[in-house]
């Protein structure tokens, strides 16, 4: 299994991105691009590479469904599995998430000692 | 601040973080009732609307998430009301609706709410590891202690006493066995730091070579040991080495060395920690940095406006500068320029952060004073790196320049540097502040009776106990020949007196080897102090009269200065 190394991360809230940061950087690990909307997760990706989309959801300028949506045109990140973090978790919702083709919903709040593991669970499950 | 499995910093780190937030979450929720009068001003203003729910949703999201759950809870509360009782279409709005919003947000606003609000975070899982830390913190200290303890062990009973007070000198806990039973015991219930171990015990030509291996067999990790012997014959060495023997000495053994060598073996992480400090308009860029930096093991000081850099690095003088470029009030290239002007920080590395990727630009930049560019965003890992191995440089590069090749310790200009710096501390904080000038006693005596190779010794030997017996935070510079200074932070000159009295007896009681017979040194010392004395040419110059005054006395004793 390759292991998850870049995560692309979308998120509007400068006190998330904190914490988000210390929770994947510092506690998971990771190497982490962080985009403050889903316009510039989108200019940047083709750069960074990422082997996993993070997006919040609400998001101002492109949210996290219809930044995922324009991703999704671009041959290269076709498959790469995306993550939507969001605060409203209703089962409908999540549904709604998996149709436009993501590999899980995490709700928030999260918390920041386990939030890596969570992504490597998901991570593992995809991949295999 | 770096534990030992590094989970204790990422919860320190945490609950950092956590106060941070707490402290903005007033703001966040006078934003909402702004937002709130606004729209019941004006209920069709679509726009008041959208931010208002954006401004619930995000603190609902983040409170929860930083263990504010009744705030997170509440701001939940507040985001569904307005989306599912209020809607964006104002006729739809019942009274019932706008009443409960205000409810929730008076709730939201109670000061005794926020009080409740810690308390129950005080239950969550951030607060206990950091209780951990503390314990953590603890324990270092004491097996900082532990490090000190030294189990001496010859059947020369005089040899012994001898040594030990003269080891003992240098501020090591030092217990002495003229048995293996006892020795063995005493190795069982708490294990030394380093064992000084004589070869010929009890008659036997290598017995405590034997001795040794033997109890190294029955453990996981050898026993650290330096063996002193009688023959310094190859075999004996050898079987030594095989025992993992870490040192050998052949007597009669040199104090100094011995204890050079103790300094070696059981102090092998006394460097500093590196101290960076972050200038970076925008906080969270600082905070970030300063947090993967402190998980290295570094000191951090952030500065978020560019203007209190100068004050800043007068206390806390860093390793290096992190910078970012673009700043309001002064960008980073103008202030590289000022701090180049100022000679202390002359060779202070400093390296730009900035998204700026067009290479002129940076070249411009590093004409101007900065050592390296980093461009944003930059990975944890490179940060750490670039640091290090600049900070590593400049350390080596500053070492040579401000220090005494022979004592290792600060000298004349920096050491008058150091005074400045705590002195506008202690100014700062209101505390107190010693300084003790002290000048060895006959020196030149030692030098024309014994050869220089002696007086040297001597040097070092008041350098190492000084260093071994005095706090972390306690400043010791040779200001030249057998002169020496000892800036005293958060003391004053009474208890300054009894310090350096203490180490004076100490030092008296070293016995210096030389080929011509071993002999005895003591100094005399002069102490002034802060605030008695305001300036560091105040304190330099009274010192000095009475180190004169300890002189004319007859020699071997401390005297403050009038006026303290």
């Amino acid at each position: 299994m390759q292991a998850l190394e870049r995560i692309l991360y979308a998120e509007d809230e400068p006190d998330i991105q904190q914490i988000a940061s210390l929770a994947l950087e510092v506690v998971g690990g990771f190497t982490l691009k962080t985009c403050n909307s889903g316009l510039e997760a989108l200019a940047e990706i083709e750069a960074f590479e990422p082997q996993l989309l993070l997006f919040d959801v609400m998001m101002p300028d492109m949210d996290g469904p219809t930044a995922l949506a324009k991703i999704r045109e671009l041959d290269a990140f076709k498959n790469t599995p995306a993550i939507f973090m969001t605060a409203k978790v209703q089962p409908t919702e999540v549904q709604k998430y998996l149709d436009m083709g993501a590999v899980d919903v995490i709700p928030k709040p999260f918390d920041p000692m386990t939030l890596a593991t969570q992504i490597q669970e998901i991570w593992a499950r995809v991949q295999s | 601040m770096a534990g030992s499995d590094g989970k204790p910093d990422i919860q320190a780190a945490l609950a950092a973080l956590k106060e941070s937030f707490g402290n903005k979450i007033p703001a966040k929720i006078e934003a909402i009732r702004q937002s709130w009068e606004k729209l019941t001003a004006t209920p069709a203003d679509s726009e008041t609307f959208k931010l208002l729910h954006r401004q619930t949703h995000t603190l609902s999201g983040t409170a929860a998430t930083y263990g504010f759950d009744e705030v997170g809870r509440l701001a939940k509360a507040l985001e569904i009301t307005l989306q599912d009782e209020l809607t964006e279409e104002p006729s739809q709005w019942s009274s019932a609706a706008i009443d409960k919003f205000e409810t929730l947000l008076t709730r939201l606003e109670q000061p005794d709410q926020e009080s409740s609000v810690e308390k129950e975070s005080d239950m969550t899982s951030l607060q206990k590891p950091v209780q951990e830390t503390v314990t953590a913190a603890t324990e270092e200290t004491e097996s900082r202690s532990a490090s000190k303890l030294i189990y001496l062990v010859d059947d020369d009973a005089d040899f012994l006493s001898t040594m030990s007070m003269q080891i003992e000198t240098f501020g090591y806990d030092v217990a002495e066995f003229t048995d293996l039973t006892a020795f063995s015991k005493a190795v069982a219930e708490q294990e030394p730091s380093l064992v000084i171990m004589d070869v010929e015990f009890d008659g036997g030509p290598k017995a405590g070579i034997e001795y040794i291996a033997r109890i190294n067999k029955e453990r996981d990790v050898p026993l650290r040991t330096i063996f002193i012997t009688g023959s310094s014959g190859l075999l004996t060495r050898l079987d030594a080495v095989r025992a993992n023997g870490l040192a050998y000495y052949a007597k009669p053994v040199l104090v100094e060395k011995l204890v050079d060598a103790i300094d070696r073996l059981t102090h092998q992480s006394v460097e500093e920690p590196y101290k960076i400090v972050i200038v970076d308009d925008a906080p969270e860029q600082s905070a970030f940095a300063a947090l993967t930096l402190q998980q290295a093991g570094m000191e951090t000081r952030e500065v978020n406006e560019p203007l209190k850099l100068l004050a800043l690095l007068a206390e806390f003088p860093p390793d290096l500068i992190l910078m970012d470029i673009y700043m309001p009030e002064c960008n980073g290239l103008e202030l590289s320029r000022v701090i180049r002007q100022m000679d202390a920080f002359v060779s202070t590395p400093i390296v730009f952060l900035s998204s700026e990727h067009d290479q002129r630009k940076q070249l411009g930049a590093m004409s101007l004073g900065g050592d390296d560019f980093l461009t944003k965003p930059v990975q944890p890992w490179h940060l750490v790196s670039a640091v290090t191995s600049r900070v590593k440089r400049g350390r080596m590069i500053r070492k040579l320049a401000e220090t005494d090749g022979l004592t290792g310790l600060l000298n004349h200009s920096k050491s008058k540097e150091r005074l400045e710096a705590e002195l506008a501390r202690a100014k700062r904080e209101q505390s107190h502040l010693s300084f003790a000038m002290l000048d060895i006693d006959f020196f030149k005596k030692v030098n024309d009776n014994y050869g220089h190779p002696a007086g040297d010794r001597v040097l070092k030997s008041l350098a190492n106990m000084f260093k071994q017996r005095l706090r972390q935070y306690d400043v010791v510079g040779r200001y030249g020949g057998e002169e020496f200074v000892v800036i005293l932070p958060n003391t004053d000159a009474a208890t300054a007196k009894l310090i350096m009295d203490k180490m004076r007896e100490s030092f008296s009681k070293i016995d210096h080897f030389s080929e011509d017979g071993n002999f005895t040194c003591n100094f005399s010392c002069g102490i002034a102090s802060y605030p008695d004395f305001d300036t560091g040419r105040g304190l330099n110059d009274e010192a000095d009269k009475a180190l004169y005054e300890a002189k004319e006395g007859g020699r071997n004793r401390v005297i403050v200065a009038k006026g303290c």
